[in-house]
């Protein structure tokens, strides 16, 4: 059974929509999206929190929701309206940002630079939280046929290719990846198939694919992918009314294993 | 007017408490945080959520005396204890993780890793389906097999089958509900698996007491 997991990137408290991680339109209260998402019975969660300054409004006039101010009241408060997994990525330096958010309501956590500039503390997190609940996302660009890991929203080059930051994960005993393309990030042009195919033979972890979701056909084109644990994606979730459920639809009538 | 005693949830300081409040709240459960552990012999009652590692959840509720007063009040008091994922296997007399630790023991039975193989993938994440067995007052009114969260890496093996209600067949069979007099385990997270999930939920609610 494949996940379909509803991406929510949200910066300074608000739902926005990303493009190669850099150009970010605000598009919605958090809130009322994870609510809507819970509504059509997702199969899971992701919240990712962009912001460069720690500044949190969620208040925006026409959705009438008093304004939350900090990243823990928006776990807290999305927590309230959904009862699906959730995990909450972004700015998780330590193992007590990584401790509060699973104490707010958040299933996993999503750790992205850490992964590179401190091992030990993954490796405490993961001992404390467990595996199952530490998710590794990485990010990468496709130069000269390679998938270059990127970090820091796509500005920082890692010296590491994803197959070797996924096996490095591995053994710090993250339960789980969650891929992006940089490039395909808003691009609608599909997901990165071979490479995706590639790191799911190679790697044990339960991998989750995320960036290029276009179309319901991009669905079902990677879905075909033996043993992909979760597809992911962002725009076409939030942007178009009911698009959750009409890709679930399509997907189930097209014979993919989903709920 | 609910006049029904609130459920208490156990926080010892592991583990995601909200998602199990968030979620009685949502179904107007009354309950509270148990914080302490010499209050808990006020509920008759009581919800034992966990994530994380098996070790640290033992030390955790020993330090806190948890254990202590969880171990005497399901025996004596006959407390009705339903435990969540990393709370269901504590209730075990033993894990495998990290090198071998002791659990509560009120379950006869081990908590052993599940083995990674083809198609099974470790951490298990995902929504699976849980084949019935036995009769089950928490799957009262749901349908047949039905399909639940679950996030973990080891699993329980139950030793008298007669109390598993619930299997999971994840490259083997695990025992993923079980329901002895008035112990209660989910391995899978009722909290995060919408309607059936908060069904479930409620029908732990609804258990008269022995």
């Amino acid at each position: 059974m494949i996940r379909i997991i509803p991406v929510l990137f949200i910066k300074n408290g608000l739902i926005v929509r990303s493009q190669s991680f850099s150009r970010h339109q605000v598009i919605g209260n958090v809130i009322n999206q994870a609510k809507r998402l819970n509504d059509w019975l997702a199969d899971e969660l992701i919240c990712i929190d962009i912001s460069n300054k720690k500044i949190y409004d969620s208040g925006r006039d026409d959705h009438k929701i008093r304004s939350i101010n900090s990243i823990i009241e928006i776990i807290k408060e999305m927590s309230k309206v959904v009862f699906m997994p959730f995990s909450f990525g972004g700015g998780i330096r330590n193992i007590d940002d990584a401790k509060i958010r699973i104490r707010c309501g958040a299933d996993k956590i999503i750790i992205n630079s850490l992964i590179f500039k401190s091992t030990k503390t993954v490796e405490e997190i993961v001992k404390i939280l467990g595996s199952q609940a530490v998710v590794a996302s990485i990010d990468y660009k496709i130069e000269d046929g390679v998938p270059q890991v990127y970090t820091n929203s796509g500005s920082h080059k890692v010296k590491k290719n994803l197959y070797e930051v996924v096996e490095h994960c591995e053994k710090l005993g993250v339960g789980e990846v969650l891929i992006q393309n940089i490039d395909l990030d808003g691009s609608s042009l599909g997901y990165d198939i071979d490479i995706i195919k590639k790191l799911v033979k190679q790697s044990k972890l339960p991998v989750v694919c995320c960036s290029g979701a276009g179309a319901n056909l991009d669905f079902k084109e990677v879905a075909k992918i033996d043993e992909l644990s979760g597809i992911a994606a962002g725009n076409i979730f939030n942007f178009s009314e009911r698009s959750y459920p009409r890709v679930k639809n399509f997907l189930k009538k097209e014979g993919i294993n989903v709920r | 007017m609910n006049t029904k005693k609130p459920i208490g949830v156990i926080d010892s300081g592991i583990g995601n408490i909200q998602s199990v409040i968030n979620a009685l709240n949502y179904l107007k459960i009354p309950n509270k945080i148990v914080q302490n552990a010499k209050d808990l012999h006020h509920y008759s009652k009581a919800i034992l959520p966990g994530v994380g590692s098996f070790k640290y959840g033992m030390k955790n509720l020993a330090q806190t005396s948890f254990s202590n007063s969880i171990l005497e009040l399901v025996s004596l008091k006959k407390i009705s204890l339903l435990g969540i994922c990393l709370g269901m296997q504590l209730l075990y007399e033993h894990s495998e993780e990290d090198g071998g630790y002791k659990g509560l023991g009120i379950i006869p039975g081990t908590v052993k890793k599940i083995e990674n193989k083809k198609n099974i993938r470790v951490p298990n994440i995902g929504w699976r389906k849980i084949i019935k067995i036995n009769q089950s007052k928490l799957l009262n009114d749901i349908e047949n097999d039905p399909i639940c969260y679950f996030v973990h890496s080891y699993a329980c093996e139950t030793q008298d089958k007669n109390i598993v209600t619930g299997i999971l067949n994840y490259g083997q069979n695990f025992d993923v509900l079980i329901e002895s007099e008035n112990v209660f385990g989910t391995q899978f997270h009722p909290e995060k698996s919408q309607i059936i999930g908060l069904k479930i939920l409620q029908n732990f609610s609804q258990i008269k007491k022995l």
